[in-house]
């Protein structure tokens, strides 16, 4: 008897519902996270299956005919699906390399500055863009290069060169973009490399100061390849996400300017406008799938050598 | 001191001084475009020192009720917003924070697998029809109300704190949510203010859900009232602008109506950008 009771209780302490119970307080507070998860990221993980059928309205996602690869097939035949992945891929690495020279040069200048108040304006002047939403961004690019008023061309015109039509000059759009991101993001990643530059042992310049040290000698020989291991970390976190693009920039920037589309238009603006302006849900899910799996492929890859260059950063 | 010294610290200050300049420039144009006569726009484009000034724009701008009423959304859906996304972020970090929950690697699974897979933008957006999110104000909160990055965030916080005073809380008989409510949020309230700050320029400046979601202008979020003005007169614009001038807004306007939307982030920038600072150095170390 006496011994019954025991395994049964042993039995309930180790079920599902007695930690549910023992613990429905945690629980209870987890809820709502978890609740929100299920319904706006899980949920929609069904909907995957609308890039096999045939999508329409009437027969919805799980009834409408289906169809197999023919949306992966009509989109990859296209003329336009390789050079959507180059711009998108080829964008993201002008991105990343640009912003590492130029927040990793800024860092290490702005350590250098030994008045804590000045630092302290730089970094907060070089920090506000990051602030600013992307329709913010779209009107201030807009005030520098429309034709008729903008700055560019004022300033052009009071040189004496001849203006340029920037909205219509997609070959220069790549290196505009470049700069406008640099310019947005580069006080964020300033402030990663800085904490990383103070957090460098300070007896290595001490130690190389009385050997004589110039202070160049102390930027290239101490401060940047102790900022390797972080440059790597921030390199391989970020080429994790090579294959998505910045939906919010192209689109507010470019939108549909069909001219300046051949070399901006990126992957998550095609899937936006296929679906808004043609309605073709099954195209549009087609290629997020196909984005979606790159993506998880990448970031994984990545992970992996993230963690193989050091065990305690990555993701996961 | 040696002379290079000198010299290299003078062409640091100076050239470090022009950076901040210049990246703060594009934002002093808009400023003193929005003060600007329309004429001496027409007449010099823009300026950094218009020819004549004028507060014409935001006369214009605040006559009507489209910018209040873009300002109440914004408002609404930023506090509101913001609120709630700390309480569920906070607890359900909480929660996972404590060793007792048996299920927290199950739980940390779920919050961690849409980091890195998502059933992409159309999916979602079917989802977000379905709900009945079309041209309602909730469309532009609840798909927002839970970021996994700010959970982890929070969550390195509350691993930080001492188990010790938990514990002892625990055997004085307080529950779990008297824990969290009075002991956890107050010491880890560096991190929930960091948080909170996160959210709430996430709400600000929102206009991705507004774009799928929004057609009714009575629901425009300022961001999004700012689009829908710009678009007018951008390269699509460009055309219409040569064909019917009367129809464009001014560009002063439009510029004006820059400066309302930044409006708020400016005030408040100076006092919670080292909060900013702090959440990026913790998020950075742990990816």
């Amino acid at each position: 008897m006496y011994h019954e009771k025991v395994l049964i209780n042993k039995k309930l302490k180790h079920g599902i519902l007695f930690e549910l119970f023992q613990n429905r307080a945690l629980y209870l507070m987890a809820l709502p996270g978890i609740a929100f998860l299920l319904i706006f990221s899980y949920y929609p993980m069904l909907g995957i299956q609308i890039a096999f059928r045939d999508y329409n309205f009437q027969d919805g996602i799980w009834h409408s005919p289906f169809v197999g690869f023919k949306y992966f097939e009509i989109f990859f035949k296209s003329p336009f699906a390789g050079n959507l992945l180059f711009t998108t891929l080829y964008l993201n690495i002008l991105f990343i390399v640009t912003g590492l020279i130029v927040s990793v040069t800024i860092a290490i200048l702005l350590n250098e500055i030994t008045n804590n108040l000045v630092r302290r304006v730089f970094q907060s002047s070089m920090f506000f863009p990051y602030f600013l939403s992307w329709v913010i961004i779209s009107a201030l690019v807009y005030s520098f290069l429309n034709d008729k008023f903008g700055a560019l061309n004022m300033l052009l015109k009071s040189l004496g060169f001849s203006t340029v039509t920037w909205y219509n000059e997609p070959r220069l759009w790549r290196g505009i973009l470049t700069v406008i991101n640099t310019w947005q993001s580069f006080g964020y990643n300033v402030v990663i490399y800085l904490a990383a530059i103070v957090s460098i042992n300070n007896e290595l310049y001490e130690s190389a100061r009385i050997d004589g040290a110039s202070k160049f000698d102390e930027i290239f020989r101490i401060t940047l390849p102790q900022l390797i291991p972080t440059i790597v970390l921030m390199l391989l976190l970020a080429l994790g996400k090579v294959f998505y693009g910045n939906f919010g920039m192209i689109y507010s920037i470019i939108g549909d300017n069909g001219i300046l589309n051949q070399t901006t238009d990126i992957i998550d603006t095609y899937i936006f406008r296929a679906m808004r302006n043609n309605g073709d849900f099954s195209t549009g899910t087609a290629v997020g799938l196909f984005q979606s799996v790159c993506g998880f492929i990448t970031v994984v890859v990545f992970n992996k050598l993230v963690k193989k260059y050091d065990d305690t950063m990555g993701l996961f | 001191m040696d002379k290079r010294f000198s010299l290299f610290r003078i062409t640091n200050t100076i050239f470090l001084t022009v950076v901040s300049i210049l990246t703060l420039f594009p934002f002093l144009v808009v400023l003193a475009v929005s003060f600007s006569d329309e004429s001496s726009i027409a007449k010099n484009g823009f300026r950094l020192i218009p020819e004549k000034w004028s507060l014409g724009a935001y006369r214009l701008l605040f006559e009507g009720s489209v910018v209040f009423d873009a300002y109440r959304i914004s408002i609404i859906v930023t506090v509101a917003g913001t609120i709630i996304s700390v309480l569920i972020t906070s607890m359900l970090g909480y929660a996972l924070s404590r060793k007792s929950l048996k299920y927290r690697n199950v739980l940390n699974m779920i919050v961690y697998i849409p980091m890195i897979f998502s059933g992409g933008l159309v999916p979602f957006y079917m989802v977000l029809l379905k709900l009945h999110l079309k041209d309602n104000i909730l469309g532009l909160i609840l798909p927002m109300l839970f970021n996994p990055f700010f959970m982890f965030l929070i969550l390195n916080f509350f691993r930080g704190l001492p188990d010790a005073v938990i514990e002892s809380a625990k055997i004085d008989g307080a529950g779990e949510f008297r824990i969290y409510r009075s002991i956890v949020m107050r010491l880890a309230a560096p991190g929930i203010a960091t948080i909170t700050l996160f959210y709430a320029l996430n709400y600000w400046n929102e206009w991705n859900l507004a774009l799928l979601l929004i057609n009714d202008t009575r629901l425009y979020p300022l961001q999004y009232l700012l689009r829908m003005i710009l678009m007018r007169v951008s390269y699509v614009g460009q055309a219409a602008m040569n064909a019917n001038v009367s129809e464009i807004p001014a560009e002063s306007t439009k510029m004006a109506t820059v400066i309302v939307t930044i409006g708020p982030i400016m005030l408040v920038y100076p006092f919670v950008q080292k909060y900013f600072i702090k959440g990026i150095t913790i998020g950075a170390v742990k990816g």
